[in-house]
């Protein structure tokens, strides 16, 4: 039988200590029954390793009081069994870590999955429940379940995915929700060249109220290859009780005349056609019956059906 | 004699050392389950936020309006969503049909596609930015001037202080469209180029803005919106994750043309 030998050690430790505390005769009592003890102890133990404590020149001791060995176990047991405690904690939590982070990421694949799935495909169907065992391999079961968001359109669908650990429903790792709509992605529609209309090449520029007349008006084409042909004119203005457009002239040819009240959309005969890229000296004439105060709007509409910008004197 | 115990010592500097170590350890442990429950609550916040989005979308796709939606509870008590909610989430510029010709851009309708008629957006001012040599002379929005026989060269803000008779702030209501020729039109000093660009950015009164490509090098661009949307883990005003998403949605291909996160939550 083995003892270890610090225990040896703290036993004669502590006879020393009683060497200096007590008494000369008491000392000598006691040492006499420590021998006696020890010479019992070498006898009961007798592989106990005593020489090293008593080879020569080893009276400088440095070892452990028997208080001291008292405090540790104290001590060491006060920190160990929080440690224990704590350990078991930790043990469980890096489990759940583990566990949690590897369900995160089977979540983020079945979400991947699941929007990549037509809104129409079976399972996205309203109702649908399902539970894949060890999904993608791992020891994690994932349950999918499928119901309409905005019944009674059901145009929107709700889907929950929740990990368990492997044959465990009652512990859900991870429970994630989304919605899913019948939408797609895809390039948009733009990237056509912008389409050229007439009155966009039509430039109005000038004019001026004088008397009965609007005049001075100059017209110009800035379409270098097309020409443009106006048909119509929608005007509205202020004046004299009664007024009324008389007569328009443009570039010397009357291309309207007869009457026309604020608001009234005329149309030209002949219409007038501008030429591409052409600037017309002679310009717009329109006379009144009766004094001019204001034109509010002036519109031309062009053969394509399209009109201009308001214009305004 | 006296004996010199060093047990003490040597004690108190392992259990500093172990003190260190449990501390340590400890703090990795609750550090990486932290951290795992972290990416929990984005991926699931993510995931209610693209419920959002998807929520917003067949609402539009329903009746060509949107309804600001907040605090919707997915999974209660603690998955929210928050859906648009901006003003520039509101507003729907056509450039699928502009025209460019002679010295003039129109054909670009505008709506704010807000369910409630009485939720108007207020445009605090417009930067229109062209790339040619030509100064600005006139722009229309709903028919009305916001800039008249002016001379502004590229990059022009339009806002209250130069604006045509205090047009700006100007104000559209909710669930209101302007569109025909020329409601809406920019007119330059010269003639256009064949590959103009045009580009309008929206500035509105909650602090948002809306940038809109109207012709980009001599081509019309897309009839598309913006839609955003903000999904909250948490419950009442504390929120362990937030994540948003933006989208863009072409009206004339009924697609989403982009889809991608953002972190300018919407915060109600």
């Amino acid at each position: 039988m083995r003892i270890p030998y610090f225990v040896i050690v703290q036993l004669l430790e502590a006879v020393d200590e009683c060497h200096c505390e007590r008494p000369q005769g008491a000392k000598q009592s006691l040492k006499i029954a420590s021998s006696l003890s020890l010479l019992a102890m070498t006898r009961l133990l007798p592989e106990a390793e005593l020489l090293p404590y008593f080879a020569p020149g080893s009276r400088q001791r440095k070892s452990f009081t028997i208080i001291e060995l008292i405090m540790v176990i104290i001590i060491m047991g006060i920190v160990l069994i929080p440690l224990g405690i704590m350990s078991m904690d930790f043990t469980r939590e890096i489990v759940y870590s583990r566990d949690s982070g590897t369900a995160e990421g089977l979540v983020k694949v079945e979400m991947a999955k699941v929007n990549n799935l037509a809104f129409a495909d079976l399972t996205l169907n309203n109702g649908y429940d399902n539970t894949v065992s060890n999904y993608e391999g791992y020891p994690y079961d994932l349950r999918r379940r499928v119901n309409y968001a905005n019944s009674p359109t059901n145009t929107l669908k709700r889907v929950q995915v929740t990990v368990y650990p492997a044959g465990n429903t009652t512990a859900p790792l991870v429970n994630a929700i989304t919605y899913v709509a019948n939408v797609s992605f895809g390039a948009g529609a733009g990237g056509s060249a912008a389409l050229g209309l007439q009155a966009n090449s039509m430039v109005v520029s000038g004019g001026s109220i004088s008397g009965n007349n609007l005049i001075n008006v100059t017209l110009a084409n800035s379409d270098t290859l097309n020409a443009i042909t106006i048909t119509q004119m929608t005007i509205s203005f202020t004046g004299a009780s009664g007024i009324s457009l008389k007569k328009v002239n443009i570039a010397g040819i009357t291309v309207f005349s007869g009457g026309a009240y604020s608001g009234e959309t005329i149309n030209l005969g002949p219409t007038f056609t501008l030429a591409a890229n052409t600037s017309y000296s002679s310009p717009v004439f329109l006379e009144f019956n009766k004094s001019l105060a204001s034109v509010t709007a002036l519109i031309f509409i062009m053969s394509d059906s399209f009109p201009t910008v308001n214009y305004i004197w | 004699m006296r004996n010199k115990g060093i047990a003490l010592a040597a004690l108190i500097i392992i259990m500093v050392l172990l003190a260190i170590i449990v501390f340590g350890v400890t703090l990795s442990i609750t550090e990486g389950l932290r951290f795992n429950i972290s990416n929990i609550n984005n991926e699931k916040a993510l995931c209610v936020a693209q419920a959002g989005m998807m929520s917003g979308l067949v609402d539009y796709l329903a009746d060509g309006l949107i309804s600001p939606q907040s605090n919707i509870n997915v999974n209660p008590p603690s998955e929210f969503y928050y859906s648009v909610g901006e003003s520039s989430s509101f507003m729907l510029i056509d450039g699928s049909n502009v025209r460019a010709n002679g010295r003039v851009v129109n054909t670009w309708p505008i709506k704010n596609f807000n369910f409630d008629p009485a939720s108007s957006i207020v445009i605090n001012s417009i930067v229109v930015e062209w790339d040619y040599a030509a100064n600005l002379v006139n722009m229309k929005i709903g028919n009305n001037y916001i800039l008249k026989s002016a001379s502004l060269s590229s990059p022009a803000t339009i806002n209250s202080a130069n604006c045509f008779g205090g047009s700006i702030p100007l104000s559209i209501q909710g669930n209101t469209t302007y569109s025909g020729t020329n409601v809406q039109y920019l007119s330059f000093s010269a003639n256009i180029p064949a590959n103009l660009t045009v580009s309008l950015t929206f500035n509105f009164s909650d602090g948002s803005f809306l940038k809109k490509l109207l012709i980009n090098g001599g081509k019309v661009t897309n009839n598309e919106f913006s839609l955003r949307a903000t999904g909250k883990i948490g419950s009442g005003s504390s929120a362990l994750a937030r994540r948003t998403l933006t989208a863009t949605y072409d009206v004339t291909t009924n697609k989403i043309t982009s889809w991608q996160e953002s972190t300018k939550h919407i915060i109600p």
